[in-house]
């Protein structure tokens, strides 16, 4: 039968260090969707690819089913901007065609090409995390396919432990059909930005600070191959959504092979964050006016750039540490990275606000540091060192990025494991939503 | 151009992407399609996504009677009113061999159907004119060992809209045939194909709308008009040789 057909796929994280061979179906009708659910065996669903580490790869030999033709949108209220959409449908859609018509995604991460239940079962946030919290808080409710093949719709008010196992669940609670989100009215498609450099940590969390509401977004770009008094350096941006008309994107530029390794090694990533940081960090903060889609994804313009670190790929780190310990713990995290040999192209600082609403949410107030590695020999240490410094700190580590951390870290750093065990236990007695993170991290061992 | 389009088999991947892509230029649209919950969905879709007119109707190109009712239905509309034609089965080569009446779907599917519609409505559109878009496949222009079964309807068909496109060019009808060769949908989903790019539904979508005008033969990807130059002129000792 056509609607049952495999094809059998090397799938692997955005990182392309964690790889899985999987049998997957790619349904175009929900009837499809629903025939693949009602099939014996291991299954998880997969979006568009883009978590780092091994959160979207199917363990135990399992199916795979991607999610991406079912994208249709089922309404959008224009009263009170509750879109309700298919699970497959991807942000960047949503962005083409809901901000020319001024609404916003409420919260978005880094780029644009991911789908909305890959973003549900990740929970993400974004830079404007203190004041819109992460995606849960927009969400009203979802139509997941459990298990068992039965469909439910779980919302704070029904089956809500379901729900709150599936924010930020890594897709280990069944596959979500669709899902209603409330979008936000913006005054146009573009973002007034302003932008400064930081001299060090110390001026870099004094920029954080002294941002108001009035700028609901804010990142910082930080050099992390500066050291001593330099430490913490970068580029500090804030934005607010501004009027003007929807533009549409510059054509996506290819990235057509795979970068020989000694192009990204720490002397030619040192040498770029210093050119990034003297030419475009302005001296005194300046302000200008840019199209949201280039402000929020800034490497979505190149297609494919997972493959500047060639072949070998990379591995990306990010833990959030709570407020009390956050300069302290981000300054250990850094001195760490400085030390080491390992050279970082990309490092983010965020503010976070409130926790997340999901058993396994990965927010909570304090500042969140993001970076990626290539993935070069000795990684492995400096990775395991930072999951140390940043428990110490009473830190956690996000899972949408991670491919290194310990079962035993991870029990500490996420204390709402018990409440996503005992949901999981009921509607997935067999374990067969599974993934290498869930048998990585253990997640099901221990009820 | 932006007028109005009836949709057959809207519900195929190839038909949605040419809705979604009508529906950005303003068309008002009739989606036609067997499956009423999947029509119903996308539908929903096209009305959130580009804020248009979009009606459903019930059709079963299997079925001689739905066919003529939904010619009773574009006959009654004021208008012109242009057709897709994008539905269509692509059932196992070994089974329609052995099962007449699968055999008799397939040829009333993939061509009779088509040639019932249009040969109601073509009074009409000698009256008020519009565009036909009409889906075949490269599979028609040969018959292949592989799939000469589905290829044979896609070819009859082709005869008939090459024809019906000569004959409407003189009423300023443009009658488009497009043969997509492998296309990444759910038909081609699993199964061996060839080292070659696959056309994306939404691709084929922006190069029919752009012909649309223009008529005549659309190869798509554009590739795939010299592999089948090139495989029409082989000889049978070479071409019956060949696995593919």
């Amino acid at each position: 039968m056509a609607d049952l057909r495999l094809k059998p796929l090397h799938l692997s994280g955005w990182g392309r260090v964690s790889e899985v061979e999987t049998l997957a179906a790619r349904p175009e009708r929900l009837a499809d969707l629903r025939r693949q659910m009602g099939e014996a065996g291991t299954v998880l669903a997969y979006g568009l690819g883009r978590s780092y580490g091994d959160a979207p790869l199917v363990a135990n030999n399992g199916r795979t089913i991607l999610m991406t033709r079912l994208n249709r949108l089922i309404s959008f209220d224009e009263a009170t901007g509750e879109l309700v959409a298919e699970a497959g449908v991807s942000f960047d859609e949503l962005q083409r065609i809901f901000l020319p018509r001024g609404w916003i995604v409420p919260v978005s991460p880094g780029t644009a090409f991911v789908t909305l239940g890959g973003a549900i079962a990740n929970d993400v946030h974004g830079k404007n995390h203190p004041l819109a919290g992460s995606l849960s808080r927009h969400i009203d409710w979802c139509d997941l396919l459990l298990p068992s093949g039965e469909e439910k719709r779980v919302s704070r008010s029904e089956n809500s432990d379901i729900f709150y196992a599936t924010l930020g669940g890594i897709g280990l609670t069944g596959i979500i059909v669709r899902a209603a989100m409330r979008l936000q009215k913006v005054p146009g498609a573009m973002m007034q930005v302003v932008r400064m450099r930081t001299k060090n940590l110390e001026d870099t969390f004094a920029a954080f600070a002294a941002t108001s509401d009035e700028d609901p977004y804010a990142v910082a770009w930080m050099d992390v191959l500066a050291q001593g008094p330099l430490l913490g350096r970068g580029i500090f941006e804030k934005a607010r959504p501004a009027a003007g008309a929807w533009q549409d994107p510059p054509a996506v530029l290819p990235m057509p092979i795979d970068l020989p390794p000694f192009v990204m090694n720490p002397f030619s990533i040192s040498m770029f964050n210093k050119l990034r940081y003297n030419l475009f960090g302005p001296s005194e903060p300046t302000g200008h006016l840019i199209s949201t889609a280039r402000f929020l994804y800034p490497l979505d313009r190149i297609k494919d750039w997972n493959r500047m670190y060639g072949k070998r790929g990379f591995r990306q780190f990010q833990a959030v540490i709570p407020t009390a310990n956050a300069e302290k713990g981000i300054r250990k995290l850094l001195e760490s990275i400085a030390g080491s040999r390992q050279g970082s192209f990309l490092a983010v600082l965020k503010k976070m606000g409130e926790t997340g609403e999901g058993y396994l949410s990965f927010p909570m107030p304090g500042y969140t540091l993001a970076l990626d590695f290539p993935n070069n020999e000795g990684l492995g240490e400096l990775l395991a060192h930072l999951e140390k410094v940043t428990l110490e700190h009473g830190g956690r580590i996000y899972l949408a990025k991670d491919s290194a951390l310990s079962p035993t870290a991870f029990r500490a750093m996420y204390p709402r494991l018990g409440e996503f065990r005992r949901v999981l236990s009921r509607i997935d007695p067999t374990g067969r939503m599974d993934s290498v993170m869930a048998r990585r991290l253990k997640i099901r061992e221990g009820a | 151009m932006s007028g109005a389009w009836l949709v057959l088999g809207a519900t195929s991947p190839l038909a949605r992407a040419f809705a979604i892509e009508a529906a950005d230029h303003g068309a008002k649209l009739f989606l036609a399609a067997r499956d009423a919950d999947e029509l119903a969905t996308i539908a929903g879709d096209l009305r959130v996504r580009s804020n248009i007119p979009v009606e459903t109707l019930a059709f079963d190109a299997g079925d001689a009677a739905s066919v003529e009712k939904l010619a009773a239905w574009a006959l009654e509309q004021s208008g012109p009113v242009s057709v897709f034609a994008g539905h269509g089965i692509m059932p196992d080569e070994k089974d329609v061999q052995a099962d007449a009446k699968l055999a008799a779907q397939l040829w009333e599917v993939n061509c009779l159907s088509i040639v019932r519609l249009l040969n109601r409505l073509t009074p009409k559109f000698e009256a008020e004119g519009g565009s036909i878009v009409v889906i075949g496949s490269v599979a028609g222009d040969r018959g292949r060992k592989k799939n000469y079964q589905y290829g044979a309807s896609k070819a009859g068909l082709a005869g008939y809209i090459e024809g019906l496109g000569a004959r409407l060019s003189a009423n300023n009808v443009s009658v488009l045939l497009v043969k997509p060769g492998v296309m990444d949908t759910g038909l081609t989903w699993g199964l061996p194909t060839p080292p070659l790019p696959l056309g994306s539904p939404e691709g084929l979508a922006r190069a029919i709308w752009l012909r649309t005008r223009r008529g005549g033969t659309l190869y798509y990807p554009w590739f795939w008009f010299f592999i089948m130059q090139i495989i029409r002129q082989l000889p049978n000792a070479i071409f019956n040789k060949l696995n593919f």
